[in-house]
């Protein structure tokens, strides 16, 4: 008899598919720069993985392929069985489904933490006074309560990424594409910003791809697919317990 | 957070060429607004005086460019003169000149015992003893201006007359005037037999659409002469189409520098915005909403630009008015109307400023917000 407050998830033998690419290729400069050459890749729903390889192997190409921001050349990108491609709105796809957070963050300057974080919910029909209420319950959730009002000239970079990620949670995305989120920070906002990450990933059953060229990031993820010259070049599974 | 709150602080934070864009475009609906309000002022004098003196209809040759109209014979006041339904008329030669110490003043000559002399206040002094007597009458702001007083002697189209006299009259124009006989006029300025107006009056009882038909006889009379009812003398006159004409070339020459201006930076704004622009359009803003916050921006520096023309415009005004020789001729009449057209104008200025920028912002690919990293 299963213990009920388990339920079966623990069983389960295949998780769903969020996410897929279907022999995508992209090149750039008429041909002469093939930077994906044909990637299937598998995302399944609540999965956490890392991306890695040497620098100009297609990482970044791949994620934007998989947050809808490009298209490919050829081959498909599906998203809960939706080719993507087939999507009238991809600015609404990526508004509703995708958050996004960037090496060197990429906040609005002008605006203040609190509304940086409102600034994707601009496309919401929530109304302001929620809105607003929102964003200062991510700003807590990432440790930032009392950074609310400061502007990101004002914050240090740990503090600012960590604005980035409650921007990219506004609209309850399905997945978190992270492209080396932790590329601009020390040691110990590293640490705190990939906590955070395994912490979302954790407690929203979030399906978090990060890409990083340093293992010890890498690490974090369950599941660490190498990228080598514009193709899949492993894909397995991190051991248990790292790092 | 609205979209408002992101336009307002782009400008901001670029204060110093806000505030150049926004002088480039408040120049020029400054200038719009004080023509406006000289063309209004110059018309409600006209009416004004025209009113004072009872004066029905004005006739003078049609001339354009000069403020002041070519002269004609006097013959002519009495041919008008004896046409029906007209009570009294009286020739008028009027002339702007330098005097003394004034770059600029009207001296006007009235026929002598026609009905225009009745409506003078004289509050010092007395008349001009006959239509001969070399003597001037001062409105009250000319003998400030002109610091002169009864009694006193005044260089005058060469020769030198005595001030007899000064009087008060609601009109501007007139209070900032010199008034002496038609007769002395002629005689001193070469215009023997002259003049350049007929103010007339209509016997009691005619009405507008009459009042029309006995301009068209008027003009019928010889060509090239045109007869105004009072009500609409000020709107025909050459002064007022002359700044009307100029207000439409400033209106013209404003569009464009504004135009100009408005869209440079905002192009610039865009351009340096590339990866913002590209950021928003990664974490799911529409193309659409791109294009509302350019456009927004363009138009909410169109319309402080207007805001501070209008300011601007109130401000030479009152700097004008510093001058006496001008506070006691020229009103500069900023009406609500003048107002609202300039508003609206720098308005529509700054949007259509903003629709190529914002074009172009909305094209920018959201991809750029992983590449520059
Ligand atoms: N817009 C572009 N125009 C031309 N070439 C491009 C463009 N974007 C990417 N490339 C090329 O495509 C290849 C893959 O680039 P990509 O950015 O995906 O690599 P990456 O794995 O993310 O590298 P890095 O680790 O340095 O970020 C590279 O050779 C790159 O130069
Ligand atoms: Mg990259």
């Amino acid at each position: 008899m299963p213990d009920p407050r388990h339920g079966n998830n623990m069983e389960e033998p295949q998780k769903s598919c969020l996410a897929e690419t279907i022999a995508v290729t992209r090149s750039y400069e008429n041909g002469r720069v093939r930077a994906l050459r044909g990637v299937d890749l598998r995302i399944e729903e609540g999965d956490f993985v890392a991306i890695t390889g040497s620098s100009g192997s297609g990482k970044t190409t791949l994620l934007q392929m998989l947050g809808g921001l490009d298209t490919p050349d050829s081959g498909e990108v599906m998203f809960r069985g939706q080719v993507l491609s087939e999507m009238r709105d991809l600015s609404s796809f990526r508004a509703r489904r995708v958050g996004f957070v960037f090496q060197s963050f990429h906040l609005l300057p002008t605006l203040t933490a609190s509304e940086n974080v409102q600034v994707p919910m601009v496309e919401s029909p929530l109304p302001m006074k929620e809105r607003e209420q929102r964003a200062i319950q991510l700003l807590k959730e990432v440790g930032l309560a009392e950074r609310i009002h400061h502007r990101p000239a004002e914050l240090s970079g740990g503090e600012r990424q960590r604005v980035a990620i409650a921007r990219s949670l506004a609209n309850e995305p399905d997945l978190l594409l992270a492209d080396e989120p932790t590329g601009n920070l020390d040691r110990e906002s590293t640490t705190m910003v990939m906590e955070l990450l395994t912490r979302i990933h954790r407690e929203n059953g979030m399906t978090l791809i990060l890409v990083t060229h340093d293992p010890s990031t890498a690490a974090y993820a369950h599941r660490q697919v190498r990228i080598s010259d514009g193709l899949v070049d492993r894909n397995v599974p991190n051991p248990p317990g790292a790092p | 957070m609205r979209l408002w709150t992101m336009v307002s602080r782009n400008l901001r934070v670029r204060r110093m060429r806000t505030a150049l864009t926004l002088l480039g475009i408040a120049v020029g609906m400054m200038a719009i607004v004080t023509l406006m309000g000289l063309a209004r002022g110059f018309e409600n004098n006209w009416d004004q005086t025209l009113n004072a003196r009872g004066t029905d209809v004005v006739v003078n040759r049609i001339s354009t460019g000069s403020p002041i109209p070519a002269p004609f014979s006097e013959e002519v006041d009495r041919e008008i003169s004896a046409l029906p339904d007209i009570e009294d008329s009286g020739g008028v030669l009027a002339v702007l000149m330098p005097v003394e110490n004034l770059p600029m003043i009207l001296v006007t000559s009235w026929e002598w015992e026609s009905y225009i002399w009745n409506h003078l206040e004289i509050v010092e002094g007395r008349m001009q003893k006959d239509g001969h007597e070399k003597a001037v009458l001062l409105g009250k702001s000319a003998s400030q201006i002109l610091r002169k007083q009864v009694g006193d002697s005044l260089q005058l189209l060469g020769s030198e007359f005595s001030v007899c006299g000064i009087y008060e009259s609601t009109s501007m124009i007139e209070s900032g005037a010199i008034v002496i006989p038609l007769g002395v006029m002629q005689s001193h300025s070469d215009n023997a037999g002259k003049i350049n107006f007929v103010n007339l009056r209509f016997s009691p009882g005619v009405d507008k659409a009459r009042g029309r038909e006995i301009c068209d006889r008027i003009e019928q009379l010889h060509s090239g002469l045109s007869a105004s009812l009072a009500s609409e003398a000020a709107q025909r006159s050459s002064t007022a189409q002359g700044v009307k004409g100029m207000t439409l070339a400033v209106t013209l020459l404003s569009m464009v520098v504004g135009l100009a201006s408005v869209m440079n930076t905002m192009l610039m704004s865009v351009f340096e915005r590339t990866v913002e622009i590209g950021v928003l359009r990664a974490i799911g803003w529409k193309a659409a909403r791109i294009r509302r916050m350019i456009l927004l921006e363009a138009t909410l520096l169109g319309i402080s630009g207007g805001v501070l023309g209008v300011l601007l415009g109130f401000l030479v005004r009152e700097l004008l008015y510093l001058f006496p020789a001008i506070s006691g001729t020229i009103r500069v009449e900023i009406g609500v109307e003048a107002i609202v057209f300039t508003l609206l104008f720098s308005t529509v200025v700054g949007a259509l400023s903003g629709l190529y920028p914002a074009i172009r912002a909305s094209r920018m690919k959201p991809t750029v917000a992983f590449r520059h990293q």
